[in-house]
């Protein structure tokens, strides 16, 4: 990135991520030394200093460069990580999304995060979890700049203006009706202004978005977005585990990318009613309303 | 006793899942009794019968359509009932997939030996990725559900010869 503007913000006391990062395993890179770690790298101190969430990224784990900070969290998790455990890399080099696809992770722009979740839902009241992380992240987008529209574009991507912003990969593993972990993957575009050929125009970041309409805005320092991600995924997944998913329903259904369009999801055509009260994807078909649990929502002319 | 047809089909679905093959239950004076799988190689559907004690309007073949109707993507009960196979259920409903990406080898294959804590499919909903360890070490026997397919809660999914 190119993010002068953001050195003074970034940078905080404790001094780059080599020399603040929490836990002795995480600096990955031993041999980065704190002079060839950019101004722009997130410090633990920062993001600290920002931090108000009660379980969320309060044990940290910065990596200059991993392979998949999923990966990161389940290998946490099955070694004891507390709840709220939180992995974050500069860059990814296996990043993932759903199904063994690729998520674009390269360094220093971006956010790439795991969460490590302990929550005791059990694995068949669970799927709705995806809806809530979407709703925190679209809360955290529209708090810090309240112009952008984020939408959630059923069931895990961040989508505004029509380009993807975002994405949730969330992994369980369970052994028979009992969940045995649970990781919550969050990649978000920040400060990344250029894209693989096969991305422009379909992916985006919050300052690409936000320099359409202010072209000299600033690029975002990464600790206090990442303070604001981990507050509000919290607060949604809480509110999920208290209450099921009918708050995230409510308050997901009028923020849905796509609401009231001609869609289609995998095989089935039909116009986006909502959501169901579980979190399904409710279409008016052409042989009525229809409730979905999996596939890939497209616009019907995609 | 009032028969609940909600409740003879849970029965009967649990018959199946932990792969029991008669039950019996009786209560006040009355008795349910459900019988399941082929006997002796013979092809025939489970067996259902009420004694002539229990007063019932309901009619037992509608019930056990009504069953098998809400379970289109069960295969029938394998040939062979043996107290160490047991089945591998979903914990979830959503699709199943059998390898971690579409052009990935399968977690576990028939023949396969697999182990406690093992992953040996995903079930996915709202694209949470649940991967379904397996939960006893042995040998696949049989695939129950084809890749890609959804699956309810409870479905079996694998049987497993026990170790």
């Amino acid at each position: 990135m190119t993010g002068e503007a953001s050195e003074g913000r970034a940078e905080g006391p404790g001094g780059t991520l080599a020399a603040a990062s929490v836990t002795a395993a995480s600096v990955t890179a031993a041999s980065v030394t704190a002079a060839s770690v950019t101004a722009a790298s997130v410090t633990a101190a920062s993001i600290t200093a920002a931090l108000r969430t009660r379980a969320y990224g309060r044990s940290l784990d910065l990596r200059l460069e991993t392979g998949s900070t999923n990966d990161d969290a389940r290998e946490a998790a099955s070694r004891g990580a507390a709840r709220g455990h939180v992995v974050l890399a500069e860059a990814q080099t296996r990043g993932r999304g759903a199904r063994g696809r690729v998520w674009s992770s390269p360094r220093g722009t971006d956010l790439y995060l795991s969460i490590v979740e302990r929550i005791p839902v059990e694995p068949a009241r669970m799927a709705p979890l995806t809806l809530a992380v979407g709703l925190g992240l679209a809360d955290a987008v529209q708090a810090l700049e309240p112009s952008l529209a984020a939408r959630v574009k059923w069931p895990n991507d961040l989508w505004i203006d029509g380009r993807k912003v975002a994405g949730v990969l969330v992994e369980a593993t369970s052994i028979g009706m009992k969940l045995d972990s649970l990781v919550i993957g969050v990649g978000l575009g920040v400060n990344r202004l250029a894209w693989e050929p096969e991305l422009t125009g379909v992916a985006s970041s919050m300052l690409a978005e936000v320099r359409r309409a202010v072209p000299g805005a600033p690029p975002y320092d990464r600790a206090r977005v990442l303070a604001a991600v981990l507050e509000h995924v919290e607060r949604w997944v809480d509110l999920f585990v208290a209450e099921g998913p009918a708050p995230v329903v409510a308050s997901l259904t009028p923020r849905l990318a796509l609401l009231g369009q001609d869609v289609r999801c995998d095989h089935v055509r039909g116009r986006l009613l909502g959501l169901s009260p579980s979190g399904a994807l409710r279409l008016e078909t052409e042989s009525g309303i229809e409730d979905i649990l999996s596939g890939t929502l497209r616009p019907a002319a995609d | 006793m009032e028969i609940d047809l909600k409740q003879l089909r849970e029965l009967m679905r649990s018959l199946k899942q932990f792969d029991i093959a008669e039950i019996e239950i009786e209560k006040d004076g009355e008795r349910i009794h459900l019988r399941r799988g082929p006997e002796a190689g013979a092809s025939i559907p489970p067996s259902f019968y009420l004694p002539s004690a229990v007063g019932s309007s309901i009619a037992p073949p509608p019930a056990m359509s009504q069953a098998s109707e809400a379970r289109p993507s069960t295969p029938p009960p394998s040939p062979a009932l043996d107290a160490n196979v047991v089945a591998i259920t979903s914990p979830f409903v959503g699709t199943f997939y059998r390898s971690p990406s579409p052009d990935a080898a399968a977690f576990a294959d028939v023949g396969s030996e697999i182990r406690v804590g093992q992953v040996i499919c995903i079930v996915e909903a709202m694209k949470l990725m649940n991967e379904i360890e397996a939960e006893i070490s042995g040998t696949v026997v049989e695939v129950l559900v084809e890749n890609g397919k959804p699956v309810e809660y409870g479905d079996a999914l694998f049987k497993v010869r026990k170790a």
